[in-house]
């Protein structure tokens, strides 16, 4: 290991040592969410610029394989890298006071947040099934614990339970898929996978296939794909509101960086036995969100719903994969940082506006926003566009990728039942701006204004969503256009094939 | 400079609006000036756009064309001719009328709306002007969301069923075409290698079979309902109703029209052997509707409501002429746009201000002529002009696509041509029920109190400044249509000579298109 592989590992390493000292340091200070904050922030960026800084030291289709293949820093894992860690930032940013808020400033949840990110970091980097279910594992029983962090509400410890079960449920079907796939192929490395679903042996792929399906149902789980949804809702309503936005966009990041590495990799040449079952799953996912979301009223449940629908379509992206790398991951990568912006805006502006013990989310709550609070209602009208998926918005750009990769991939037909399902999300998307616009104010949001930070992050995701939908070049070469987005995750998925 | 002017025309409205935003909420009057002052700068642009404009070349002119997101051949790709002009200038001339006419009537959150009005402009000129079908594709969903809050917050009192029953209709059409715009460009990229959006690149990618079929479908959807053909049109009444007058005023006099443009810009030349195979059915369609519409008008007891139908069955004309296929019914078409945005446009503006005196409603009037003289007048104007009363500029319109029709479906125009018969029956019903006969009881008050304002009044000098440039326009157009016609006629003579030659049609040329002499006082 050289000073080359260290720089490469050096995100990871300090997010880990980030939730070591974090929780170290609450022995000593109680209650303090803007140092712990402060020192998350501090953390991330610190890594933020190893991934930088390791990008510049390589070439593009660099590719640094650590711990004998365990790991493997290239391109991909680097673009996931950045996206998590923005995630994660925008999330503390958001917390900042609700944390002090809430009474839950205390070193551990910060810890937890450092920890979870370092199983997201193992999930874009790791190449082999046992090091991605060892990031599954560290990712998920952080965000168990963080779910349930106000300890005092009934919900909370709910969603927890539950979460905690299902979840524990679906660890153990993705380890046994791992098993039978390590039993018949003879490794885990994806590598592997791949050389024996070149040429298959006839006698051992029935099991491998077995394998393959349990893989799937473990990673539907983790991204929310129907029918192993059903946690979804009351796990979004329960947790802390900063914590969903962070569950919404940063585990569904994560979870799609190890089923794109374990689909796109492993298991692409036997692509023609597993995609009619992805489609399926796809089409399910998309109408099981989009027809649930309608009858919600609880905005947190609303979203919930829709990130279901929105890994339907982003799993239209996995039909479209093909060997020639094809525009299928491409679009996944891009879809993935406009899914992450929006949510992180709208859960930014929710967080803003609901009061103590997760009061007023209800959509009927927002009613007259607009007049009291015009920027915070412009946000979430922006984030809103762009789930519909309106111009110029990042959700529209990233609809134009996801449906021009399936057209290409010979799947018109999935292109059109995504769009229907756009069409019927128009309708419980536009209700709460309807709500915020044109009804009157019926709360006052008085103490709001507590949550300010909560402001900034809404505002940061709200212009980044708005250039990313039409940008060609990046703005002051820090807010990034749709063209340079897309260059970006065609590198980064070139390195994958 | 040159060049430059179609960007100004899109962008001058929206970073006006931006400066809108800026502005402090408590002084509306400023607000409304500097709207007013920017969307006649727009205005202005427009018109030496048109000053400048070549008659006589059927290409597009003023053209730009930038690199946006090369590799996916999404360009920013502006143009002007003969079938886009009369839109970019009737949203351009329209704007500031509405705008003006808008002053009395939106006294609560002043600075929003003009700012979402001027955007609603720019959304409209980008949407005409785009020979790019993607920068299109974007320009024509932005014009919805301007349109979607103006309805939804200074509508009447069914505002937010209407803007959301108007969102989701359209939204449908749209997002189909979105698709089927993404796999003619695909064919495009697996047939020629590259890809592109571009509207000449897009013409020449043939699509065959169920495809074809498919996607011309969904173009004719999206087009069909932002047109308001039957049957997609039940949107419009609700929408026309409940926006604010200067809101309808635009949405019904420009929006609509962007229907029937799309048709004639990309639905038709994109896929010309299923647009000639489906000529008639298409055509029976716009002739439902133009008879439906017009009877459901006859049977309206509000003013508002009667006008929605009344055009709803122009558009329907319109679109007759569109799918006719034939130079003098395009020519004839282009040219209602104009005049139906003049004449329908102008009426539903009147009827706001009837909104500000007793309502909407006819049994409210009676016998009003004898106290409204001049509102009376420049109701009759609008009126005939609508119906189509020779010397005006709606006969013209309609004059010529019946007569282009004619010639590619003889038995459907003629039943079509009755449609003057109904507007008649319709409209002058209406007048005469509302303007003439008894005057209704008006209980005056002895010593009026002071700033007392009677609910029968006459123009108000605001109001006269609004409609008498439009009865201008209306008659100046009617008596020389020259001016526009030889601008219209060569580019419809490049679109539609390409489109019957893809589809296999005889090539039929515009000599015969404009009607010389019988429109009367035409200088030659």
């Amino acid at each position: 290991m050289n000073s080359m592989h260290l720089l490469a590992l050096l995100p990871l390493l300090i997010c880990c040592a980030a939730g070591l000292g974090l929780l170290m340091l609450e022995v000593f200070v109680k209650e303090n969410p803007t140092l712990f904050s402060g020192l998350s922030l501090g953390a991330i960026a610190v890594a933020a610029a190893a991934t930088l800084a390791n990008w510049t030291a390589n070439k593009a289709g660099f590719s640094i394989p650590l711990f004998g293949g365990a790991i493997t820093v290239d391109a991909y894992s680097q673009f996931f890298t950045m996206l998590l860690l923005g995630s994660a930032g925008l999330t503390i940013i958001m917390g900042w006071k609700y944390m002090e808020r809430e009474k839950m400033g205390h070193g551990e949840v910060y810890s937890l947040l450092m920890f979870a990110l370092t199983g997201m970091l193992t999930l874009a980097m790791g190449t082999n099934l046992i090091t991605l279910f060892v990031g599954v594992e560290v990712m998920s029983i952080a965000i168990y614990v963080l779910v349930g962090a106000r300890r005092q509400s009934l919900k909370g410890n709910e969603a927890a339970l539950k979460y905690f079960f299902l979840g524990a449920f679906s660890s153990g079907i993705l380890l046994y898929g791992i098993a039978l796939t390590y039993g018949m192929v003879g490794s885990v490395q994806l590598d592997a996978i791949k050389a024996f679903a070149s040429h298959p042996d006839p006698a051992k792929l029935p099991l491998a296939l077995v394998g393959l399906a349990m893989l799937l149902i473990g990673m539907g789980f983790k991204v929310a794909a129907a029918p192993f949804h059903a946690w979804t809702p009351d796990v979004y309503e329960g947790a802390p509101t900063p914590i969903t936005g962070f569950m919404a966009t940063a585990v569904k990041t994560a979870s799609f960086a190890f089923f794109l590495r374990v689909l796109g990799v492993g298991f692409l040449p036997i692509k023609p036995m597993w995609v009619d079952v992805v489609a399926g799953l796809s089409v399910l996912t998309m109408f099981t969100g989009n027809l649930l979301a309608f009858v919600q009223t609880n905005i947190k449940r609303m979203l919930a719903y829709s990130s279901v629908a929105h890994t339907g379509y982003l799993m239209m992206g996995l039909v479209a994969l093909s060997t020639a790398g094809g525009p299928g991951a491409q679009a996944i990568l891009y879809y993935l940082v406009a899914y992450s912006l929006t949510n992180l805006g709208a859960f930014a502006c929710i967080t803003f506006l609901s009061k103590q013990n997760e009061k007023l989310v209800n959509i009927d709550d927002f009613a007259g926003v607009a007049k009291q609070y015009p920027g915070i209602a412009l946000i979430l009208g922006i984030c809103f566009a762009s789930l519909i998926g309106i111009p110029p918005t990042a959700g529209f750009f990233g609809k134009y990728a996801l449906f021009t990769s399936v057209i290409s991939g010979g799947y018109a037909w999935l292109a059109v039942v995504g769009i229907v399902n756009s069409i019927l999300s128009v309708y419980y998307y536009l209700r709460p701006v309807v709500v915020m616009y044109m009804d009157e104010p019926k709360n006052d949001w008085k103490d709001a204004v507590g949550v300010a930070p909560a402001r900034i992050a809404g505002w940061v995701c709200a212009v980044m969503l708005l250039w990313a939908g039409i940008g060609s070049v990046s703005l002051l070469d820090i807010v990034p256009g749709a063209q340079p987005i897309l260059s970006w995750a065609q590198t980064s998925v070139a390195s994958l094939f | 400079m040159e060049q430059h002017v179609l960007s100004i025309l899109i962008f001058l409205p929206i970073v006006a609006a931006l400066g809108l935003m800026a502005m402090p909420t408590k002084d509306p009057r400023a607000i409304r000036i500097a709207a007013l002052t920017a969307s006649l700068f727009n205005a202005v642009f427009a018109l030496s756009l048109a000053g400048t404009f070549v008659a006589g070349v059927g290409g597009p002119q003023f053209e730009v064309n930038a690199d946006w997101l090369p590799s996916l051949g999404i360009r920013y790709h502006l143009g002007v001719d003969g079938l886009s002009l009369v839109l970019v200038l009737i949203t351009t001339l329209l704007t500031p009328f509405a705008i003006f006419a808008s002053f009395g009537l939106i006294k609560e959150k002043v600075r929003g709306y003009y700012a979402w009005l001027l955007l609603l402009s720019a959304g409209m000129v980008g949407a005409v002007v785009s020979l790019n079908v993607f920068l299109f594709y974007v320009f024509f969903e932005l014009m919805l969301i301007p349109a979607f809050f103006l309805i939804g917050i200074w509508g009447g009192p069914n505002r937010v069923k209407a803007t959301v029953k108007f969102v989701v209709y359209t939204i449908v059409g749209s997002l189909l075409m979105f698709v089927a715009i993404l796999f003619l460009a695909y064919t495009h990229f697996a047939q020629a290698g590259s890809w592109s959006f571009e509207v000449q690149d897009l013409v020449t990618t043939a699509l065959t079979g169920k495809a074809m079929w498919w996607a011309f479908a969904a173009f004719v959807l999206a087009f069909a309902i932002k047109a308001g053909l039957w049957p997609f049109h039940t949107w419009a009444p609700d929408t026309y109703v409940e926006a604010p007058a200067p809101v309808t005023f635009l949405v019904s006099g420009v929006m609509g029209k962007i229907g029937a443009y799309g048709f004639l810009r990309f639905a038709l030349p994109l896929f010309p052997v299923a647009a000639h195979r489906a000529q008639p059915w298409l055509m029976t369609l716009a002739l439902i509707g133009i008879i439906y519409a017009a009877w459901v008008a006859l049977a309206q007891s509000d003013i508002k409501r009667l006008l929605a139908y009344s055009s709803i069955s122009h558009m329907a004309v319109i679109m007759l002429g569109v799918f006719a296929l034939d130079p003098q019914a395009w020519t004839g078409a282009v040219f209602m746009f104009m005049a139906h945005a003049l004449g329908t446009g102008g009426l539903f503006l009147m009827s706001g201000m009837l909104g500000t005196r007793k309502g909407t409603e006819i049994s409210a009037y009676g016998g009003i002529a004898k106290a409204m003289p001049w509102f009376t007048t420049a109701f009759l104007i609008l009126a005939l002009a609508s119906i189509g009363l020779p010397g005006l500029n709606g006969f013209i319109g309609e004059f010529l696509i019946l007569l282009g029709s004619y010639t590619s479906q003889n038995a459907i125009t003629i039943i079509a041509t009755t449609s003057v018969i109904w507007g008649a029956c319709y409209m002058l019903w209406m007048i005469s029920r509302t303007y003439f006969g008894d005057m209704k009881s008006e209980p005056q008050p002895k010593n009026p109190p002071k700033g007392f304002v009677p609910a029968i009044r006459d123009l108000s000098l605001g109001e006269a400044i609004v409609l008498v440039p439009i009865a201008i326009a209306i008659i100046g157009t009617g008596f020389f249509p020259q001016p526009l016609l030889k601008r219209i006629d060569p580019s419809v003579e490049v679109s539609l000579g390409a489109l019957q030659k893809a589809a296999g049609m005889p090539v039929t040329t515009v000599e015969a298109a404009v009607p010389t002499g019988a429109v009367g006082g035409n200088p030659q």
